[in-house]
């Protein structure tokens, strides 16, 4: 009997590598080869620098914050922020720039953001005999965190993927309005004991922050291979109101009399518009159908401040005199650092998704020149550069420069399907180091964990991620108490397809 | 992204765009499967075959749709899709209409005037052929053989509506044939029962034998045998006799019955083997069978047929190998089909019916075929830089012309530069 499987049309030409094993075998050996050489021009050792360190009242905001450095979207922080080898929604170019490529329709994307902070520091001696009370401090924040629009293009057989982006990348709003008491005790150059009593007011408004508009473009290669660059423009900046009102009184310790008694209202006021230009390129394989593995590069950059500062004081204080309201601007340079990722994702079935990123930062090289001369009402002179905002009240005697950072995150995704109902939930964690040291020198680490879920259903798809992050440190030299961070994120995504 | 594509293009009905972007998807994702992730949180029911079906439909190539159509149903995934109720009886429909599309067109009414038909003496010779054609097989024990060629008489017989005396020999022949038939069930039966030593049962058995197919020699023999074994058994026996074997079987001609057994034992084992497809061991027998006795008929139309039928399966081989696109084993396997195909010589022709011997201008009409559009396309290709194969396609053409005239080439399973070479004339151009 003649073979029946004559019977087919002359495609026989088409299905080279379906009949070729030798071929099939060599495609995902040489992608293996490209990604791990990809890797180790990648990543580098983190090292810890140390050195000079000016201390600073600060935001009570860890690195995790800045999604700047990270990425934005409740689906990739539901999923511990493991998103650089994922990277398969419109959020992703603050991920991986190349995930872009895996676009197939136009998208809309809208991401919000809420968060409240919470930093207690215990109460602490200072210089021996200089006793400070314990301080709680708290703050709520909500912003507008990302918005894209992305179309790929088709021409021909070759599919290009534009997007133009908004984000966020570090948020400044913020309400304080608390009350303290503070309570320190010290003795006169006479040896007299005595107890210093103030009751705080402090109410802080800050707005704005330091947002990017993106251009991506993002494009396949040999069908395994994407690639992604996204130019960044840098604008706006914050605007800080600060009142402090001191209800103070000072008495003897040992009598208790009441040596006097007053009122001091502070007022701190900053505005900084910044600009800037930095590029984000990224590079994403399909090793296997179902791993892939990402790499991104977020460039470093100079930004110019425009800054104006302005205080003033007025009442009475033991320790600080009346000041008139001054005001000054001028001009300083913000440089932000180049952060690199690497991640790996691996999908056992179409609906489950793990994946691991590690990230690194190069904090030491991000500072914000002269600032000390420029809070000192000395713009012209030349001052201490002042590194980024720390937590609050470090005291730090040794000097200590901020460290480049590594971040370690972790995640999965399974998603239910109901018809044509999709129902993803989320778990991650992730292990941050800080960008500076505790007072003691230690390296600080924050931990997190994360949990998402969402809905998708025809073209919409929203989600929503809360993400806590905690962790403790060594807030003086002087007093080995830990002091305790945590913060709480929500985040509230929506995806439109078109 | 390429199924995606193609959707798009069906949405859009550009069929060719929908076929090249389906067999791109089917390359990296063969199996269909409801719910398959595409990116992020978008899945899709993946049915390529569907689509494929669709095209070649809209396409109007009809046999290719319904195969790609029925493979789709095959799949359990496309009755689990969501708009299975939509889905299914839209691929039914285009199954069905694919069906109405290649069926054969009905016969052509008779026409009012018969034509001409052939002369009586034309018929009764080919009704002649078929009678001594089976009385050989017969003679020779392949009964299912004779059987054939008696009826192909028969049939010709009852469309002419004359030759009552033929049709008396050939429905008499039918009838000896299907005695013989029985008989020989019933002697195999008989012949387990002898080597159970249950000489009652086969002596019962050997009896129907005998009123079926009076003349059956074997029968009588085997049943003197096992009377002489049952008088045996009533006297007391010294020592237990060898069970009796059946006697050689009738149509050879040597008087030796150790010989007879051989050529028996020959027969039944290549015969067995043949079926078992093991060909090589097959000849060995028949060879044997042909060495002591150089006249058995038997043994000599098995060896034919062996030629035949490993010739078909290494031209299948071949064919095989041209669709998978490799040239150099695809030429190898019909060269070796057509050498095989090549070894029943003018000779043993006679031997064979004329069913066989169609079915062998066939195959080698294929392996002809075959082996010239793999030279032609070698020669395309570059890899025949000299144009000898080229030449030697073209006399393998003018062959498959010589043994069938009437010949073309199927245009939609070879590329046009191909075609042309098959068309009179045109492939000598080049």
């Amino acid at each position: 009997m003649i073979c029946s499987e004559s019977k087919r049309r002359y495609t026989r030409n088409n299905n080279p590598v379906k009949n070729n094993p030798a071929k099939l075998s060599r495609l995902p050996l040489f992608t293996l080869i490209l990604t791990v050489v990809a890797a180790l021009v990648f990543i580098h050792p983190l090292s810890g620098q140390e050195g000079d360190r000016e201390g600073m009242r600060g935001l009570g905001i860890s690195e995790t914050n800045f999604s700047g450095a990270v990425g934005s979207g409740a689906r990739a922080l539901g999923m511990g922020g493991a998103f650089i080898a994922v990277a398969d929604d419109a959020t992703a170019v603050s991920w991986n720039p190349a995930g872009l490529a895996q676009l197939e329709k136009p998208e809309l994307s809208l991401v919000f953001r809420y968060q409240t902070y919470h930093n207690m520091i215990p109460a602490r001696f200072a210089e021996g005999r200089d006793f400070f009370g314990a301080m709680d401090f708290k703050g709520t924040s909500e912003s507008f965190d990302f918005a894209s629009f992305t179309y790929p293009i088709r021409i021909g057989n070759f599919k290009i993927v534009p997007q133009i982006s908004y984000q966020r990348a570090i948020s400044f709003d913020m309400v304080n309005n608390e009350k303290n008491v503070q309570v320190f005790s010290s003795f006169t150059d006479q040896n007299v004991p005595f107890e210093f009593n103030a009751e705080q007011t402090h109410l802080q408004k800050l707005t704005g922050g330091l947002d990017t508009v993106s251009f991506s473009l993002a494009t396949t290669l040999f069908s395994r291979f994407h690639v992604g660059v996204s130019a960044n423009v840098w604008v706006n900046g914050f605007y800080q109101d600060e009142i402090l009102t001191e209800l103070w009184d000072v008495s003897n310790s040992n009598t208790g009399i009441s040596w006097g008694s007053g009122e001091m209202i502070m007022n701190f006021t900053q505005d900084f518009k910044m600009s800037g230009f930095n590029i984000n390129a990224g590079l994403l394989v399909n090793v296997l159908d179902n791993l892939k593995v990402g790499f991104v590069y977020k460039s470093g950059f100079s930004a110019t401040i425009d800054y104006t500062v302005g205080f003033s004081a007025s009442g009475q204080h033991p320790f600080f005199g009346p000041a008139p309201h001054r005001e000054f601007s001028g001009k300083t340079k913000l440089h932000w650092p180049e952060t690199k990722g690497i991640g790996i994702a691996y999908m056992p079935t179409d609906r489950l998704t793990i994946s691991f990123d590690l990230t690194s930062t190069q904090w030491s090289e991000s500072k914000l020149e002269r600032f000390s001369s420029v809070i000192e009402g000395e713009p012209d002179q030349p001052g201490g550069d002042l590194y980024f905002p720390t937590l609050l009240a470090i005291d730090n005697e040794a000097g200590i420069k901020q460290m480049d950072t590594l971040q370690l995150r972790g995640g999965l995704e399974y998603i239910f399907i109901n018809k044509k109902t999709l129902i993803p939930v989320r778990l991650g964690f992730f292990a941050d180091s800080q960008y500076y040291p505790d007072a003691i020198g230690d390296k600080i680490m924050f931990f997190g964990i994360t949990s998402g879920v969402g809905i998708k259903k025809g073209r919409l798809a929203v989600d929503a991620a809360i993400q806590y992050e905690f962790g403790s440190y060594i807030e003086s030299s002087s007093h080995y108490a830990d002091s305790q961070f945590g913060e709480l994120r929500l985040y509230l995504s929506t995806i439109y397809s078109f | 992204m390429e199924y995606g594509w193609a959707k798009d293009a069906a949405k859009a009905k550009n069929w060719p765009k929908v076929l090249e972007h389906i067999n791109i998807a089917l390359k990296e994702k063969p199996t269909p499967q409801k719910d398959a992730k595409t990116y992020g949180m978008n899945f899709v029911d993946y049915f390529p075959c569907y689509y494929r079906g669709l095209a070649l439909f809209n396409l109007s190539r009809y046999k290719e749709a319904q195969k790609a159509l029925n493979k789709c149903l095959e799949y359990g995934a496309v009755k689990d899709a969501d708009d299975a109720a939509d889905l299914l009886p839209k691929i039914r429909g285009m199954i069905e209409s694919c069906k109405q599309k290649t069926a054969p067109p009905p016969p052509k009414p008779e026409p009012v005037q018969k034509p001409r038909v052939k002369k009586d003496s034309e018929t009764e010779q080919v009704i002649r052929q078929h009678i001594n054609s089976g009385n050989n097989h017969l003679i020779a024990g392949n009964l299912t053989a004779a059987k054939k060629d008696f009826n192909t008489a028969k049939g010709l017989i009852e469309t002419s509506g004359k030759h009552p005396d033929l049709k008396t020999e050939v429905l008499s022949k039918l009838d000896t044939v299907t005695k013989k038939e029985t008989a020989a069930k019933l002697l195999e039966e008989a012949d387990q029962f002898i080597r159970r030593k249950r000489y009652k049962r086969a002596e019962n058995i050997l009896l129907q034998v005998i009123a079926v197919d009076p003349g059956n020699k074997l029968a009588q023999q085997s049943l003197r045998i096992v009377a002489s074994e049952l008088e045996k058994a009533k006297e007391p026996a010294q020592t237990k006799p060898e069970p009796a074997a059946l006697p050689k079987s009738p149509g050879t001609k040597s008087g030796d019955d150790n010989t007879n057994q051989s050529v028996e034992k020959l027969l039944r084992a290549g015969e067995q083997l043949f079926a078992e497809g093991n060909y090589p061991n097959a000849r060995e027998k028949f060879s044997g069978i042909l060495q002591l006795q150089p006249n058995h008929k038997g043994a000599r139309q098995w060896l034919v047929s062996i030629d035949y039928a490993s010739g078909v399966r290494v031209l299948n081989e071949g064919i095989k190998r041209y669709f998978h696109s490799d040239l150099p084993g695809s030429e190898r396997s019909c060269r070796e089909a057509i050498r095989r195909l090549s070894q029943i010589t003018a000779n043993q022709l006679p031997e064979l019916s004329e069913t066989v011997k169609q079915k062998r201008s066939e195959a080698l009409v294929r392996a002809y075929q075959f082996l010239a559009v793999v030279l032609i396309e070698k020669y395309h290709l570059g890899i025949d830089t000299t144009g000898q194969g080229l030449e030697e396609a073209r006399q393998f053409i003018d062959r498959i012309y010589r043994i069938s005239p009437g010949f073309t080439l199927d245009a939609d399973y070879f590329p046009p530069k191909v075609i042309k070479y098959f068309t009179p004339g045109e492939g000598k151009k080049d």
